[in-house]
């Protein structure tokens, strides 16, 4: 590496990480940012699911058949956290506005004849009533159907038939767990392989942005790109030492978002119920870890080209930034595309830049990254590198970009 | 040594600048910066370009310095060809204008350190010739703190001493006391005569006549991007019938404009 490189290099490493600003905003806020919006977020729905589980529901019932009032004594477990109220007679009008305003969750009616109209199997009703915009009243209406109704249906039916296998028909049973089919890496890199490379591509893309941006079109905005321009140091090698030292802070700054996810992940699993528990597991290689680290170098290095790119084209950084949102949202759309895509993909595919290198990582989370398949994103990642360097340094050479104010 | 022989630069411009000008019948898609200009610079000697705004000074400077490509003509820099081997001129020169500013987030010692490095100037003969520029620059009570803590004046010097760190034997100051009082400047044209005594290529653009008058051995008065008139103060003086520069300039620049001044 040649001195006037290293120089470079040193210098733009120096700039951000003596820059209290920037390293706050690259490396802290993402971060934090993530961690406390996750955490949060996640705190409030756990909150929400066991406030709904916590409240005891109140049922009032007209005219329940003394089957059913047998059917729930017999199954107390149906009535757990549930208050049901027997009436006789009454129609939702009495209850309504109790259920609008919340003091009631569930009101249900059964004909009058209920059981009789049953015995001669004649047909009869069970008539609801819930507020379906509130949320203990909606889980109320879902228990009293799912729960309580079904299987006072089911009894009712195998009662009817005498043998409980005519109503069954036939049962469908999971024996994967006995039979070991299930690959629990694989399972568990599905679930990893879905979001996993989508973050990793956006993250780094944002964290490259405001870097590139201000190193390229700030400077050139503040007159310092072409002091370094009167140098004799090749265009290239300007070029060449920003992306690097950019694309390692736009991997740094991943990174810390990456961590934010951790640190997210391990406030959730602090906070959850001892029965909850993420079901993850790793099985990775060493070679596997490489190709990890391998395609993030790729995908970084291709995102630096492009956003320095745009940045030497641009007068000034408000105009990166206008150049910037829609290849932002079009990296957001490719790093989405295979998102659900869970078959192996053809090695074609890894010879499209940024495209292949998410599949890559993709792959690498379900288990079907190849050598050949890694060294044809290598490919695509290089040529694509090397046409970026060139581009960005005939922009250097070319008067009209050094200096735009003439 | 530098030498420049038949020097032209055109723009075209865009539509947007075209607009900008409010004669339409003026507006034409070309704007010619510098046309046919051609002269030389001696080693040893300071060459002033003397023009008003916009005559084309900075633009000739600045395809000296490579950072322009001529439309047309030549450009030698100690016989190095400025459009075949810009890298060579750049390791050559010495470039300071207005348009080139240094980052404010570092210090004056970081920034001449970096610069040193970009010239492959060895570490310790960087080091002794930052001593010795922040020195006479006055430089040396603020070489640790953010350039931009400094002032207007103490900025442009360290740009000066930026500029010179790796000694090049060609020196390009476009406008170099612009901004300055009156104490700096003497103190810049001082070091630019000392540099001149020491067999330096020296040139210069400057609107101040009396900057001019003192500093140049060779004088080139630019109007509209060609060579209105050129020679020692001396003989512009003969030519003119003058008595001072400005006087001379003056004259010069009547029977450019046909009479019109």
């Amino acid at each position: 590496m040649s001195q006037a490189l290293k120089s470079i290099i040193r210098r733009e490493l120096k700039r951000i990480f003596t820059d209290r600003r920037m390293v706050i905003t690259l490396f802290l806020i993402p971060a934090l940012s993530i961690g406390v919006i996750y955490s949060v977020m996640g705190y409030l729905s756990m909150n929400f699911i066991k406030d709904v589980e916590a409240h005891v529901s109140s049922y009032v019932i007209s005219d329940a058949p003394d089957s059913f009032k047998t059917f729930l004594a017999q199954n107390a477990e149906l009535t757990e956290g549930v208050e049901v109220t027997y009436v006789s007679g009454e129609t939702v009008d009495t209850y309504a506005p109790l259920i609008k305003e919340g003091s009631l969750d569930m009101f249900a009616r059964f004909n009058d004849d209920f059981d009789s109209r049953i015995e001669s199997v004649e047909s009869a009703s069970v008539y609801t009533y819930y507020n379906y915009g509130e949320d203990y009243s909606e889980a109320s209406f879902h228990h009293f159907v799912n729960d309580m109704l079904d299987t006072y249906r089911n009894g009712i039916l195998a009662d009817r038939f005498e043998n409980p296998n005519a109503i069954k028909v036939f049962d469908v049973e999971d024996l994967s767990e006995t039979a070991e089919t299930v690959n629990e890496d694989k399972a568990s890199g599905k679930i990893l392989s879905t979001i996993i490379p989508m973050l990793i591509s956006i993250f780094l893309f944002a964290g490259a942005m405001s870097v590139v941006m201000d190193s390229i079109a700030g400077e050139k905005e503040r007159g310092t790109l072409a002091t370094l321009l009167v140098t004799p140091v090749k265009r290239e090698a300007i070029a060449i030492g920003k992306m690097i030292s950019h694309a390692i802070i736009a991997t740094l700054s991943a990174l810390s978002s990456i961590a934010g996810m951790l640190l997210t992940l391990g406030i959730l699993m602090l906070l959850m119920p001892n029965e909850v528990s993420i079901g993850v597991s790793f099985g990775y290689s060493a070679l596997d870890i490489l190709y990890l680290i391998g395609l993030i170098v790729m995908l970084v290095g291709i995102y630096v080209g492009i956003i320095s790119l745009l940045s030497a084209v641009s007068k000034n950084v408000k105009e990166a930034g206008t150049y910037m949102t829609p290849v932002y949202m079009l990296i957001m759309v490719v790093s989405f595309l295979n998102m659900y895509a869970f078959n192996a993909e053809p090695l074609w595919k890894y010879a499209i830049p940024i495209y292949g290198q998410i599949v890559g990582l993709k792959e690498i989370f379900m288990y079907q990254i190849t050598p050949i398949k890694f060294f044809v994103a290598l490919a695509n990642a290089a040529v694509t590198w090397t046409v970026l360097v060139l581009w960005i340094r005939n922009l250097f050479n070319n008067e009209k970009v050094i200096f735009t104010s003439s | 040594m530098i030498e420049v022989s038949g020097l032209k630069k055109s723009y075209k411009l865009s539509k947007r600048q075209l607009a900008m000008i409010a004669d339409r019948q003026a507006r034409q898609k070309v704007k010619i910066a510098v046309s046919d200009l051609s002269f030389t610079v001696r080693p040893g000697t300071i060459f002033g370009l003397l023009g008003p705004n916009g005559a084309g000074k900075t633009t000739t400077l600045r395809c000296i310095s490579t950072l322009l490509k001529p439309t047309d003509g030549k450009v030698l820099v100690m016989g190095i060809d400025a459009e075949e081997s810009p890298e060579k001129v750049r390791a050559s020169i010495a470039f300071l204008t207005n348009d080139l500013k240094l980052d404010k987030h570092f210090t004056p010692l970081d920034t001449l350190r970096f610069f040193a490095d970009l010239h492959r100037v060895p570490k310790a003969l960087a080091e002794e010739r930052a001593d010795v520029l922040f020195e006479y620059f006055d430089i040396t009570p603020f070489k640790d703190k953010k350039i931009g803590e400094l002032s207007q004046g103490m900025m442009q010097k360290v740009a000066i001493a930026v500029s010179l760190i790796h000694d090049p034997p060609v020196v390009i100051f476009d406008e170099p006391t612009n901004g300055l009082d009156i104490i700096t400047a003497r103190k810049v044209t001082d070091y630019l005569k000392m540099l001149r005594d020491q067999g330096k290529t020296i040139i210069i653009s400057t609107h101040i006549m009396t900057v001019a008058e003192k500093l140049c051995d060779e004088i080139a008065v630019i109007l509209n991007g060609s060579l209105a008139a050129a020679g020692t103060v001396a003989s512009l003086l003969e030519q003119t019938g003058q008595k001072d520069l400005d006087d001379a300039f003056f004259e010069i620049y009547r029977a450019e404009n046909g009479g019109v001044s």
